[in-house]
Protein backbone atom coordinates (compact mmCIF):
# COMPACT_ATOMS: atom_id res chain seq x y z
CA UNK A 1 0.00 0.00 0.00
CA UNK A 2 1.31 3.43 -0.88
CA UNK A 3 1.97 5.66 2.08
CA UNK A 4 3.53 8.94 3.07
CA UNK A 5 6.95 7.35 3.33
CA UNK A 6 6.82 6.45 -0.33
CA UNK A 7 5.97 10.04 -1.19
CA UNK A 8 8.92 11.14 0.88
CA UNK A 9 11.20 8.74 -0.95
CA UNK A 10 10.02 10.09 -4.26
CA UNK A 11 10.76 13.62 -3.13
CA UNK A 12 14.22 12.62 -1.93
CA UNK A 13 14.90 10.91 -5.22
CA UNK A 14 13.79 13.96 -7.17
CA UNK A 15 15.86 16.27 -4.97
CA UNK A 16 19.05 14.31 -5.31
CA UNK A 17 18.69 13.45 -8.98
CA UNK A 18 21.49 15.15 -10.96
CA UNK A 19 21.42 14.37 -14.66
CA UNK A 20 24.76 14.21 -16.51
CA UNK A 21 25.97 17.42 -18.16
CA UNK A 22 25.24 17.65 -21.86
CA UNK A 23 27.94 19.86 -23.36
CA UNK A 24 26.04 20.36 -26.61
CA UNK A 25 22.98 21.63 -24.80
CA UNK A 26 24.24 25.20 -24.80
CA UNK A 27 24.37 25.35 -28.63
CA UNK A 28 20.61 25.08 -29.00
CA UNK A 29 20.13 27.58 -26.16
CA UNK A 30 22.45 30.01 -27.89
CA UNK A 31 20.44 29.77 -31.09
CA UNK A 32 17.26 30.51 -29.21
CA UNK A 33 18.83 33.51 -27.51
CA UNK A 34 20.20 34.89 -30.77
CA UNK A 35 16.76 34.54 -32.31
CA UNK A 36 14.59 35.92 -29.53
CA UNK A 37 16.96 38.05 -27.50
CA UNK A 38 19.47 39.59 -29.93
CA UNK A 39 22.14 41.70 -28.27
CA UNK A 40 21.63 45.40 -28.60
CA UNK A 41 24.51 47.57 -29.68
CA UNK A 42 26.10 49.49 -26.95
CA UNK A 43 24.85 52.93 -27.78
CA UNK A 44 26.67 54.53 -24.92
CA UNK A 45 29.96 53.69 -26.57
CA UNK A 46 28.81 55.35 -29.79
CA UNK A 47 27.77 58.50 -27.97
CA UNK A 48 31.10 58.57 -26.21
CA UNK A 49 32.90 58.22 -29.52
CA UNK A 50 31.13 61.16 -31.19
CA UNK A 51 33.05 63.98 -29.43
CA UNK A 52 36.33 62.18 -29.93
CA UNK A 53 35.64 61.78 -33.64
CA UNK A 54 34.62 65.44 -33.84
CA UNK A 55 37.92 66.47 -32.26
CA UNK A 56 39.89 64.38 -34.73
CA UNK A 57 37.89 65.70 -37.68
CA UNK A 58 38.35 69.29 -36.47
CA UNK A 59 42.10 68.79 -36.22
CA UNK A 60 42.24 67.32 -39.70
CA UNK A 61 40.18 70.18 -41.15
CA UNK A 62 42.40 72.73 -39.41
CA UNK A 63 45.42 71.04 -40.90
CA UNK A 64 43.84 71.07 -44.34
CA UNK A 65 42.97 74.74 -44.16
CA UNK A 66 46.41 75.57 -42.87
CA UNK A 67 48.01 73.85 -45.79
CA UNK A 68 45.84 76.03 -48.02
CA UNK A 69 46.99 79.17 -46.20
CA UNK A 70 50.58 78.04 -46.53
CA UNK A 71 50.14 77.84 -50.24
CA UNK A 72 48.57 81.28 -50.35
CA UNK A 73 51.55 82.68 -48.48
CA UNK A 74 53.86 81.22 -51.06
CA UNK A 75 51.80 82.82 -53.80
CA UNK A 76 51.94 86.11 -51.95
CA UNK A 77 55.71 85.89 -52.04
CA UNK A 78 55.42 86.41 -55.76
CA UNK A 79 53.52 89.65 -55.20
CA UNK A 80 55.91 92.48 -55.75
CA UNK A 81 54.26 94.57 -53.07
CA UNK A 82 54.79 92.18 -50.29
CA UNK A 83 57.03 89.48 -51.60
CA UNK A 84 60.51 88.34 -50.92
CA UNK A 85 61.88 91.78 -51.31
CA UNK A 86 60.20 93.06 -48.20
CA UNK A 87 61.18 90.05 -46.26
CA UNK A 88 64.75 89.74 -47.32
CA UNK A 89 65.81 93.35 -47.48
CA UNK A 90 66.51 95.13 -44.30
CA UNK A 91 67.71 98.41 -45.72
CA UNK A 92 64.54 99.21 -47.56
CA UNK A 93 63.34 102.75 -48.16
CA UNK A 94 60.06 103.54 -49.83
CA UNK A 95 59.62 107.02 -51.25
CA UNK A 96 57.13 108.63 -53.60
CA UNK A 97 58.51 110.30 -56.64
CA UNK A 98 56.95 113.17 -58.63
CA UNK A 99 54.58 110.95 -60.47
CA UNK A 100 53.30 109.29 -57.38
CA UNK A 101 55.14 106.12 -58.02
CA UNK A 102 56.68 104.22 -55.28
CA UNK A 103 60.39 104.03 -55.41
CA UNK A 104 61.94 101.38 -53.34
CA UNK A 105 65.60 101.87 -52.66
CA UNK A 106 67.59 98.86 -51.84
CA UNK A 107 71.19 98.51 -50.85
CA UNK A 108 71.12 94.87 -51.57
CA UNK A 109 68.30 93.39 -53.41
CA UNK A 110 67.66 90.41 -55.43
CA UNK A 111 64.47 91.47 -57.12
CA UNK A 112 63.28 94.62 -58.73
CA UNK A 113 59.70 95.48 -58.20
CA UNK A 114 57.62 95.93 -61.22
CA UNK A 115 53.92 96.31 -61.20
CA UNK A 116 53.77 95.13 -64.72
CA UNK A 117 50.47 94.04 -66.07
CA UNK A 118 51.81 90.67 -67.03
CA UNK A 119 52.89 89.84 -63.50
CA UNK A 120 49.62 91.06 -62.11
CA UNK A 121 47.81 88.73 -64.40
CA UNK A 122 49.89 85.89 -63.13
CA UNK A 123 49.22 86.81 -59.56
CA UNK A 124 45.52 87.12 -60.09
CA UNK A 125 45.34 83.83 -61.83
CA UNK A 126 47.25 82.17 -59.04
CA UNK A 127 45.09 83.60 -56.35
CA UNK A 128 41.91 82.80 -58.16
CA UNK A 129 42.65 79.21 -58.90
CA UNK A 130 44.80 78.45 -55.91
CA UNK A 131 46.01 75.10 -57.15
CA UNK A 132 49.65 74.20 -56.92
CA UNK A 133 49.85 72.09 -60.05
CA UNK A 134 48.27 74.68 -62.33
CA UNK A 135 50.39 77.38 -60.75
CA UNK A 136 53.56 75.51 -61.42
CA UNK A 137 52.57 74.98 -65.04
CA UNK A 138 51.82 78.65 -65.47
CA UNK A 139 55.04 79.64 -63.84
CA UNK A 140 56.93 77.38 -66.12
CA UNK A 141 55.22 78.96 -69.09
CA UNK A 142 56.09 82.42 -67.85
CA UNK A 143 59.67 81.41 -67.45
CA UNK A 144 59.75 80.23 -71.00
CA UNK A 145 58.22 83.49 -72.19
CA UNK A 146 60.72 85.48 -70.23
CA UNK A 147 63.54 83.57 -71.78
CA UNK A 148 62.07 84.20 -75.21
CA UNK A 149 61.70 87.92 -74.53
CA UNK A 150 65.28 88.12 -73.50
CA UNK A 151 66.41 86.57 -76.71
CA UNK A 152 64.02 88.65 -78.89
CA UNK A 153 64.60 91.99 -77.12
CA UNK A 154 64.50 95.05 -79.45
CA UNK A 155 66.83 97.98 -79.14
CA UNK A 156 64.20 100.74 -79.31
CA UNK A 157 63.35 101.99 -75.89
CA UNK A 158 60.54 104.45 -75.16
CA UNK A 159 60.95 107.40 -72.92
CA UNK A 160 60.79 106.61 -69.30
CA UNK A 161 60.03 109.41 -66.96
CA UNK A 162 62.45 109.24 -64.19
CA UNK A 163 63.96 111.61 -61.78
CA UNK A 164 67.24 110.00 -62.08
CA UNK A 165 69.73 111.48 -64.54
CA UNK A 166 71.65 108.37 -64.65
CA UNK A 167 68.68 106.47 -65.81
CA UNK A 168 67.95 109.00 -68.57
CA UNK A 169 71.42 108.67 -69.71
CA UNK A 170 71.15 105.00 -69.82
CA UNK A 171 68.08 105.25 -72.03
CA UNK A 172 70.22 106.36 -74.88
CA UNK A 173 72.03 103.20 -75.03
CA UNK A 174 70.86 101.32 -78.00
CA UNK A 175 73.03 98.32 -77.98
CA UNK A 176 71.82 96.09 -75.30
CA UNK A 177 73.35 93.12 -73.86
CA UNK A 178 71.93 90.93 -71.25
CA UNK A 179 73.03 92.22 -67.93
CA UNK A 180 73.18 90.17 -64.86
CA UNK A 181 71.78 91.21 -61.60
CA UNK A 182 75.00 92.54 -60.27
CA UNK A 183 75.54 94.85 -63.20
CA UNK A 184 72.05 96.20 -62.88
CA UNK A 185 72.27 96.91 -59.21
CA UNK A 186 75.72 98.36 -59.56
CA UNK A 187 74.47 100.82 -62.16
CA UNK A 188 71.49 101.85 -60.10
CA UNK A 189 72.75 101.79 -56.65
CA UNK A 190 70.46 104.20 -54.91
CA UNK A 191 67.16 103.98 -56.60
CA UNK A 192 65.16 101.48 -58.46
CA UNK A 193 62.06 102.84 -60.02
CA UNK A 194 58.86 100.91 -60.01
CA UNK A 195 56.64 101.64 -62.96
CA UNK A 196 52.94 102.14 -62.63
CA UNK A 197 50.16 100.75 -64.70
CA UNK A 198 48.55 104.18 -64.89
CA UNK A 199 51.44 105.69 -66.72
CA UNK A 200 51.59 104.02 -70.05
CA UNK A 201 54.88 105.60 -70.87
CA UNK A 202 56.40 103.45 -68.28
CA UNK A 203 55.73 100.23 -70.04
CA UNK A 204 57.17 97.52 -67.93
CA UNK A 205 58.18 95.22 -70.66
CA UNK A 206 60.02 97.84 -72.66
CA UNK A 207 62.56 99.53 -70.54
CA UNK A 208 66.20 99.90 -70.94
CA UNK A 209 67.58 96.69 -72.16
CA UNK A 210 69.67 95.99 -69.17
CA UNK A 211 66.85 96.83 -66.82
CA UNK A 212 64.40 94.81 -68.76
CA UNK A 213 66.71 91.94 -69.04
CA UNK A 214 67.63 92.12 -65.42
CA UNK A 215 64.01 92.41 -64.49
CA UNK A 216 62.99 89.48 -66.56
CA UNK A 217 65.82 87.39 -65.37
CA UNK A 218 65.16 88.28 -61.78
CA UNK A 219 61.45 87.73 -62.14
CA UNK A 220 61.89 84.35 -63.69
CA UNK A 221 64.33 83.43 -60.99
CA UNK A 222 61.94 84.64 -58.34
CA UNK A 223 59.12 82.71 -59.89
CA UNK A 224 61.27 79.64 -59.99
CA UNK A 225 62.43 80.19 -56.47
CA UNK A 226 58.85 80.64 -55.36
CA UNK A 227 57.87 77.41 -57.01
CA UNK A 228 60.78 75.60 -55.46
CA UNK A 229 59.98 77.01 -52.08
CA UNK A 230 56.40 75.81 -52.34
CA UNK A 231 57.62 72.42 -53.38
CA UNK A 232 60.12 71.99 -50.60
CA UNK A 233 57.76 73.29 -47.93
CA UNK A 234 54.92 70.93 -48.78
CA UNK A 235 57.15 67.88 -49.15
CA UNK A 236 59.03 68.62 -45.96
CA UNK A 237 55.88 69.08 -43.91
CA UNK A 238 54.69 65.48 -44.23
CA UNK A 239 58.09 63.86 -44.01
CA UNK A 240 58.98 65.86 -40.94
CA UNK A 241 55.73 65.16 -39.18
CA UNK A 242 55.20 61.50 -39.90
CA UNK A 243 57.04 58.84 -37.95
CA UNK A 244 57.02 55.09 -37.44
CA UNK A 245 58.05 53.46 -34.23
CA UNK A 246 58.82 50.04 -32.86
CA UNK A 247 57.96 49.49 -29.24
CA UNK A 248 58.43 46.97 -26.49
CA UNK A 249 57.88 47.04 -22.79
CA UNK A 250 56.58 45.23 -19.74
CA UNK A 251 52.98 45.39 -18.63
CA UNK A 252 50.78 43.87 -15.99
CA UNK A 253 47.04 43.21 -16.09
CA UNK A 254 44.78 42.93 -13.09
CA UNK A 255 41.14 42.57 -12.14
CA UNK A 256 40.02 44.07 -8.87
CA UNK A 257 42.58 43.35 -6.18
CA UNK A 258 44.05 40.26 -7.79
CA UNK A 259 47.33 40.89 -9.60
CA UNK A 260 48.32 39.19 -12.80
CA UNK A 261 51.63 38.30 -14.32
CA UNK A 262 54.05 40.71 -15.89
CA UNK A 263 54.27 40.20 -19.64
CA UNK A 264 56.10 41.86 -22.50
CA UNK A 265 54.12 43.82 -25.08
CA UNK A 266 55.42 44.42 -28.60
CA UNK A 267 54.10 46.76 -31.19
CA UNK A 268 54.35 49.01 -34.18
CA UNK A 269 53.31 52.65 -33.84
CA UNK A 270 52.46 55.31 -36.43
CA UNK A 271 52.54 58.95 -35.41
CA UNK A 272 51.79 62.26 -37.05
CA UNK A 273 52.68 65.63 -35.61
CA UNK A 274 49.88 68.01 -36.50
CA UNK A 275 51.36 71.10 -34.89
CA UNK A 276 54.17 71.72 -32.49
CA UNK A 277 51.88 71.04 -29.58
CA UNK A 278 49.56 68.35 -30.90
CA UNK A 279 49.86 65.04 -32.62
CA UNK A 280 48.03 61.79 -33.13
CA UNK A 281 49.27 58.27 -33.02
CA UNK A 282 47.98 54.79 -33.61
CA UNK A 283 49.47 51.36 -34.11
CA UNK A 284 49.15 47.68 -33.52
CA UNK A 285 50.35 46.14 -30.28
CA UNK A 286 50.47 42.48 -29.42
CA UNK A 287 50.02 41.89 -25.75
CA UNK A 288 49.39 39.01 -23.42
CA UNK A 289 46.97 39.49 -20.56
CA UNK A 290 47.44 37.06 -17.69
CA UNK A 291 45.16 37.73 -14.75
CA UNK A 292 43.04 36.18 -12.01
CA UNK A 293 39.43 36.95 -11.22
CA UNK A 294 36.93 36.03 -8.55
CA UNK A 295 33.49 34.66 -9.49
CA UNK A 296 32.03 38.05 -8.60
CA UNK A 297 34.21 39.73 -11.20
CA UNK A 298 33.58 37.15 -13.87
CA UNK A 299 30.37 36.98 -15.82
CA UNK A 300 29.01 33.49 -16.49
CA UNK A 301 25.93 33.10 -18.63
CA UNK A 302 23.32 31.38 -16.52
CA UNK A 303 25.21 32.13 -13.35
CA UNK A 304 28.35 30.52 -11.98
CA UNK A 305 28.50 27.40 -9.85
CA UNK A 306 28.44 27.80 -6.10
CA UNK A 307 31.70 25.91 -5.87
CA UNK A 308 33.62 28.09 -8.32
CA UNK A 309 36.48 29.64 -6.41
CA UNK A 310 38.69 31.42 -8.93
CA UNK A 311 39.21 31.97 -12.63
CA UNK A 312 42.63 32.33 -14.24
CA UNK A 313 42.70 34.06 -17.61
CA UNK A 314 45.45 33.93 -20.24
CA UNK A 315 44.58 35.99 -23.30
CA UNK A 316 46.42 36.97 -26.46
CA UNK A 317 45.18 40.40 -27.43
CA UNK A 318 45.76 42.75 -30.34
CA UNK A 319 45.57 46.29 -29.02
CA UNK A 320 44.85 49.08 -31.53
CA UNK A 321 44.98 52.51 -29.92
CA UNK A 322 43.99 55.88 -31.33
CA UNK A 323 45.50 58.66 -29.25
CA UNK A 324 45.80 62.39 -29.17
CA UNK A 325 49.21 63.63 -28.01
CA UNK A 326 49.97 66.94 -26.36
CA UNK A 327 53.60 68.10 -26.30
CA UNK A 328 55.04 70.56 -23.85
CA UNK A 329 58.31 71.70 -22.40
CA UNK A 330 59.92 71.36 -25.81
CA UNK A 331 63.65 71.82 -25.97
CA UNK A 332 66.16 71.38 -28.73
CA UNK A 333 66.71 67.70 -28.28
CA UNK A 334 63.99 66.53 -25.95
CA UNK A 335 60.38 67.12 -24.95
CA UNK A 336 57.65 65.84 -22.69
CA UNK A 337 54.22 64.71 -23.76
CA UNK A 338 50.89 63.45 -22.49
CA UNK A 339 48.53 61.25 -24.43
CA UNK A 340 44.93 60.11 -24.17
CA UNK A 341 42.70 58.04 -26.38
CA UNK A 342 40.74 54.89 -26.91
CA UNK A 343 41.95 51.40 -27.67
CA UNK A 344 40.26 48.50 -29.38
CA UNK A 345 40.93 45.00 -28.07
CA UNK A 346 40.75 42.07 -30.47
CA UNK A 347 40.83 38.89 -28.40
CA UNK A 348 42.69 36.38 -30.52
CA UNK A 349 42.89 33.58 -27.99
CA UNK A 350 41.32 33.35 -24.56
CA UNK A 351 42.18 30.51 -22.24
CA UNK A 352 40.39 30.25 -18.90
CA UNK A 353 40.97 27.83 -16.02
CA UNK A 354 38.03 27.52 -13.66
CA UNK A 355 38.99 26.32 -10.16
CA UNK A 356 36.24 24.58 -8.21
CA UNK A 357 36.35 23.68 -4.53
CA UNK A 358 33.90 21.13 -3.15
CA UNK A 359 32.66 21.08 0.46
CA UNK A 360 34.59 17.90 1.17
CA UNK A 361 37.86 19.68 0.40
CA UNK A 362 38.24 18.25 -3.07
CA UNK A 363 39.02 20.56 -5.94
CA UNK A 364 39.10 20.30 -9.68
CA UNK A 365 39.87 22.50 -12.67
CA UNK A 366 37.95 23.03 -15.83
CA UNK A 367 39.46 24.69 -18.91
CA UNK A 368 37.87 26.72 -21.68
CA UNK A 369 39.66 28.08 -24.74
CA UNK A 370 38.08 30.52 -27.15
CA UNK A 371 39.51 31.78 -30.43
CA UNK A 372 38.73 35.06 -32.25
CA UNK A 373 35.40 35.57 -30.60
CA UNK A 374 35.38 38.71 -28.54
CA UNK A 375 36.13 42.10 -30.07
CA UNK A 376 35.90 45.33 -28.13
CA UNK A 377 36.09 48.38 -30.35
CA UNK A 378 37.16 51.64 -28.66
CA UNK A 379 36.29 50.12 -25.33
CA UNK A 380 39.45 50.82 -23.39
CA UNK A 381 40.57 54.23 -22.24
CA UNK A 382 44.30 54.64 -22.38
CA UNK A 383 46.25 57.38 -20.67
CA UNK A 384 49.95 57.90 -20.83
CA UNK A 385 52.72 60.41 -20.47
CA UNK A 386 56.29 60.27 -21.58
CA UNK A 387 59.59 61.67 -22.60
CA UNK A 388 60.95 62.06 -26.14
CA UNK A 389 64.63 62.32 -26.81
CA UNK A 390 65.73 63.25 -30.33
CA UNK A 391 68.86 61.41 -31.32
CA UNK A 392 69.02 63.31 -34.61
CA UNK A 393 66.62 64.60 -37.25
CA UNK A 394 65.53 61.11 -38.11
CA UNK A 395 65.56 59.08 -34.92
CA UNK A 396 64.05 59.63 -31.54
CA UNK A 397 63.57 57.52 -28.48
CA UNK A 398 60.58 57.54 -26.14
CA UNK A 399 59.77 56.15 -22.74
CA UNK A 400 56.05 56.07 -22.14
CA UNK A 401 54.39 54.76 -18.99
CA UNK A 402 50.69 54.06 -19.55
CA UNK A 403 47.48 52.92 -17.96
CA UNK A 404 44.57 51.24 -19.72
CA UNK A 405 41.16 51.32 -18.08
CA UNK A 406 38.22 49.38 -19.51
CA UNK A 407 34.99 51.15 -20.35
CA UNK A 408 33.16 47.84 -20.75
CA UNK A 409 33.78 44.25 -19.76
CA UNK A 410 36.63 42.53 -21.59
CA UNK A 411 36.72 38.98 -22.86
CA UNK A 412 34.42 36.06 -22.34
CA UNK A 413 33.94 36.81 -18.68
CA UNK A 414 33.44 40.54 -19.31
CA UNK A 415 35.93 41.38 -16.60
CA UNK A 416 37.09 44.89 -15.77
CA UNK A 417 40.61 44.30 -16.97
CA UNK A 418 43.06 47.05 -16.07
CA UNK A 419 46.54 47.22 -17.52
CA UNK A 420 49.55 49.25 -16.59
CA UNK A 421 53.05 49.26 -17.96
CA UNK A 422 55.73 51.16 -19.78
CA UNK A 423 56.63 51.24 -23.44
CA UNK A 424 60.04 52.02 -24.92
CA UNK A 425 59.72 53.24 -28.47
CA UNK A 426 62.31 53.90 -31.15
CA UNK A 427 60.85 56.25 -33.76
CA UNK A 428 62.09 57.09 -37.22
CA UNK A 429 60.95 59.55 -39.87
CA UNK A 430 61.20 57.31 -42.90
CA UNK A 431 60.47 59.87 -45.61
CA UNK A 432 62.72 62.63 -44.34
CA UNK A 433 65.66 63.22 -46.67
CA UNK A 434 68.94 63.83 -44.99
CA UNK A 435 70.47 67.25 -45.64
CA UNK A 436 73.71 67.20 -47.57
CA UNK B 1 17.31 19.85 -15.96
CA UNK B 2 16.19 17.23 -13.43
CA UNK B 3 12.76 18.86 -13.29
CA UNK B 4 12.43 18.71 -17.08
CA UNK B 5 13.58 15.09 -17.20
CA UNK B 6 10.87 14.09 -14.73
CA UNK B 7 8.10 15.43 -16.95
CA UNK B 8 9.13 13.68 -20.13
CA UNK B 9 10.63 10.38 -21.10
CA UNK B 10 12.67 11.76 -24.00
CA UNK B 11 15.98 13.53 -23.61
CA UNK B 12 15.28 15.85 -26.56
CA UNK B 13 11.96 16.96 -25.12
CA UNK B 14 13.57 17.60 -21.75
CA UNK B 15 16.23 19.76 -23.41
CA UNK B 16 13.58 21.67 -25.32
CA UNK B 17 11.60 22.32 -22.14
CA UNK B 18 14.81 23.41 -20.40
CA UNK B 19 15.79 25.87 -23.13
CA UNK B 20 12.30 27.28 -23.47
CA UNK B 21 12.15 27.77 -19.71
CA UNK B 22 15.37 29.71 -19.61
CA UNK B 23 14.34 31.82 -22.57
CA UNK B 24 11.25 32.82 -20.58
CA UNK B 25 13.39 33.47 -17.54
CA UNK B 26 15.76 35.76 -19.47
CA UNK B 27 12.84 37.62 -21.00
CA UNK B 28 10.95 38.09 -17.76
CA UNK B 29 13.75 38.42 -15.27
CA UNK B 30 13.19 42.15 -14.89
CA UNK B 31 9.68 41.34 -13.65
CA UNK B 32 10.93 39.11 -10.86
CA UNK B 33 10.29 40.39 -7.36
CA UNK B 34 11.30 38.23 -4.41
CA UNK B 35 8.37 37.38 -2.19
CA UNK B 36 10.56 36.37 0.74
CA UNK B 37 13.56 37.79 2.51
CA UNK B 38 15.67 34.92 1.22
CA UNK B 39 16.06 36.18 -2.33
CA UNK B 40 18.10 33.24 -3.56
CA UNK B 41 15.54 30.61 -2.59
CA UNK B 42 12.75 32.86 -3.78
CA UNK B 43 14.49 33.11 -7.15
CA UNK B 44 15.02 29.32 -7.25
CA UNK B 45 11.34 28.79 -6.58
CA UNK B 46 10.43 31.20 -9.36
CA UNK B 47 12.66 29.35 -11.82
CA UNK B 48 11.22 26.04 -10.68
CA UNK B 49 7.65 27.15 -11.32
CA UNK B 50 8.51 28.46 -14.78
CA UNK B 51 10.06 25.10 -15.64
CA UNK B 52 7.05 23.16 -14.39
CA UNK B 53 4.58 25.28 -16.32
CA UNK B 54 6.72 25.09 -19.42
CA UNK B 55 6.85 21.32 -19.06
CA UNK B 56 3.07 21.15 -18.76
CA UNK B 57 2.65 23.37 -21.82
CA UNK B 58 5.03 21.19 -23.73
CA UNK B 59 3.19 18.04 -22.75
CA UNK B 60 -0.09 19.60 -23.75
CA UNK B 61 1.27 20.54 -27.17
CA UNK B 62 3.05 17.32 -27.99
CA UNK B 63 1.07 14.66 -26.17
CA UNK B 64 -1.44 12.85 -28.30
CA UNK B 65 -3.41 11.87 -25.24
CA UNK B 66 -5.23 14.28 -23.00
CA UNK B 67 -4.60 14.31 -19.31
CA UNK B 68 -8.13 13.19 -18.71
CA UNK B 69 -7.79 9.92 -20.55
CA UNK B 70 -5.10 7.40 -19.81
CA UNK B 71 -3.66 4.76 -22.08
CA UNK B 72 -3.74 1.96 -19.64
CA UNK B 73 -7.10 1.50 -18.13
CA UNK B 74 -6.23 -1.66 -16.31
CA UNK B 75 -5.19 -1.24 -12.73
CA UNK B 76 -2.43 -3.16 -11.11
CA UNK B 77 -2.91 -4.20 -7.55
CA UNK B 78 0.08 -4.85 -5.33
CA UNK B 79 -0.34 -7.27 -2.47
CA UNK B 80 0.15 -5.79 0.98
CA UNK B 81 2.58 -8.37 2.17
CA UNK B 82 5.04 -7.74 -0.65
CA UNK B 83 8.11 -5.69 0.09
CA UNK B 84 8.14 -2.08 -0.96
CA UNK B 85 10.29 -1.89 -4.11
CA UNK B 86 11.13 1.76 -3.40
CA UNK B 87 13.34 0.63 -0.53
CA UNK B 88 15.60 -1.31 -2.80
CA UNK B 89 15.95 1.12 -5.65
CA UNK B 90 18.41 3.97 -6.01
CA UNK B 91 17.23 7.50 -6.55
CA UNK B 92 18.19 7.46 -10.18
CA UNK B 93 16.28 4.30 -10.76
CA UNK B 94 13.19 5.77 -9.12
CA UNK B 95 13.35 8.77 -11.40
CA UNK B 96 13.84 6.53 -14.42
CA UNK B 97 10.78 4.61 -13.32
CA UNK B 98 8.76 7.83 -13.05
CA UNK B 99 9.75 8.65 -16.63
CA UNK B 100 8.30 5.34 -17.76
CA UNK B 101 4.81 6.30 -16.58
CA UNK B 102 2.17 7.40 -19.02
CA UNK B 103 2.11 11.17 -19.64
CA UNK B 104 -1.08 11.88 -17.69
CA UNK B 105 -0.02 9.85 -14.64
CA UNK B 106 3.51 11.14 -14.77
CA UNK B 107 2.41 14.77 -14.81
CA UNK B 108 -0.05 14.40 -11.95
CA UNK B 109 2.42 12.42 -9.84
CA UNK B 110 5.15 15.01 -10.37
CA UNK B 111 2.83 17.91 -9.63
CA UNK B 112 1.25 16.40 -6.53
CA UNK B 113 3.96 14.40 -4.81
CA UNK B 114 7.20 16.09 -5.83
CA UNK B 115 6.22 19.67 -6.64
CA UNK B 116 3.60 20.07 -3.95
CA UNK B 117 0.51 21.18 -5.90
CA UNK B 118 -2.90 20.24 -4.57
CA UNK B 119 -5.58 18.65 -6.69
CA UNK B 120 -7.44 21.88 -7.28
CA UNK B 121 -4.34 23.57 -8.64
CA UNK B 122 -3.54 20.52 -10.75
CA UNK B 123 -7.04 20.47 -12.15
CA UNK B 124 -6.73 24.15 -13.00
CA UNK B 125 -3.40 23.73 -14.69
CA UNK B 126 -4.27 20.65 -16.70
CA UNK B 127 -7.83 21.67 -17.43
CA UNK B 128 -9.27 18.55 -15.85
CA UNK B 129 -11.57 17.82 -12.95
CA UNK B 130 -10.37 17.25 -9.41
CA UNK B 131 -11.66 13.70 -9.54
CA UNK B 132 -9.64 12.97 -12.66
CA UNK B 133 -6.58 14.34 -10.98
CA UNK B 134 -7.05 12.07 -7.98
CA UNK B 135 -7.73 9.11 -10.21
CA UNK B 136 -4.60 9.70 -12.24
CA UNK B 137 -2.55 10.00 -9.08
CA UNK B 138 -3.78 6.67 -7.81
CA UNK B 139 -3.01 5.05 -11.13
CA UNK B 140 0.41 6.66 -11.18
CA UNK B 141 1.31 5.18 -7.83
CA UNK B 142 0.16 1.73 -8.84
CA UNK B 143 2.07 1.85 -12.10
CA UNK B 144 5.17 3.09 -10.41
CA UNK B 145 5.09 0.29 -7.88
CA UNK B 146 4.74 -2.28 -10.65
CA UNK B 147 7.56 -0.79 -12.68
CA UNK B 148 9.82 -0.70 -9.70
CA UNK B 149 8.88 -4.20 -8.74
CA UNK B 150 9.62 -5.46 -12.22
CA UNK B 151 12.90 -3.65 -12.24
CA UNK B 152 13.75 -5.10 -8.87
CA UNK B 153 12.99 -8.63 -10.02
CA UNK B 154 15.25 -8.13 -13.03
CA UNK B 155 18.00 -6.95 -10.74
CA UNK B 156 17.62 -9.91 -8.44
CA UNK B 157 17.77 -12.34 -11.30
CA UNK B 158 20.87 -10.60 -12.62
CA UNK B 159 22.56 -10.81 -9.25
CA UNK B 160 21.65 -14.41 -8.85
CA UNK B 161 22.73 -15.30 -12.31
Amino acid sequence: MWDEEDDKKLREAAGSFQPPLDENAWDSMEKLLDEFLPQETDRKRIFFMIPFVLVVVTILLTLWFKSGDLFKNNIASLNPERGNVEKTNNNRRITNNKNGEKEIAQSKGNVTIDRGSSLKKEKNSFLLKNEKIETRLRLKKENKKADKNISNQQTAIPKIKTGNNKREESENITDSKPANNQDFHFANKDKIKASSDADTSLRPNVMKDSNTIAFKTDTSKTIKAGVQKTKTKSSNSFSERFNIGVSAGPGISFVGNLNGKITVDLGLALGYRITKQFGVHTGVFISKKIYAATPNDYYSPGGSSYYLAKIDGDCNVIDIPLNLDIYFSQKRNHEWFASAGLSSYLMKKESYNYFYKLPGGESYVKNQTIFNQNKHYFSVLNLSAGYNYFLNNHFSFSAQPYVELPLTGVGEGKVRLNTAGILFIVKVKPFLKSKK
Amino acid sequence: MSICLRYTNRQEDALEIYNDSFLKIFKEIHHFKPLYADELNSFKGWIRKIMIYTAIDHSRKNSKHSFAADMETSLVYIKDNEEDPLDKMSHDEIIQAIRQLTPACRTVLNLYIIDGFNHEEIANQLDISVGTSKSNLFKARQQLQQILKNNNKIQITKNVG
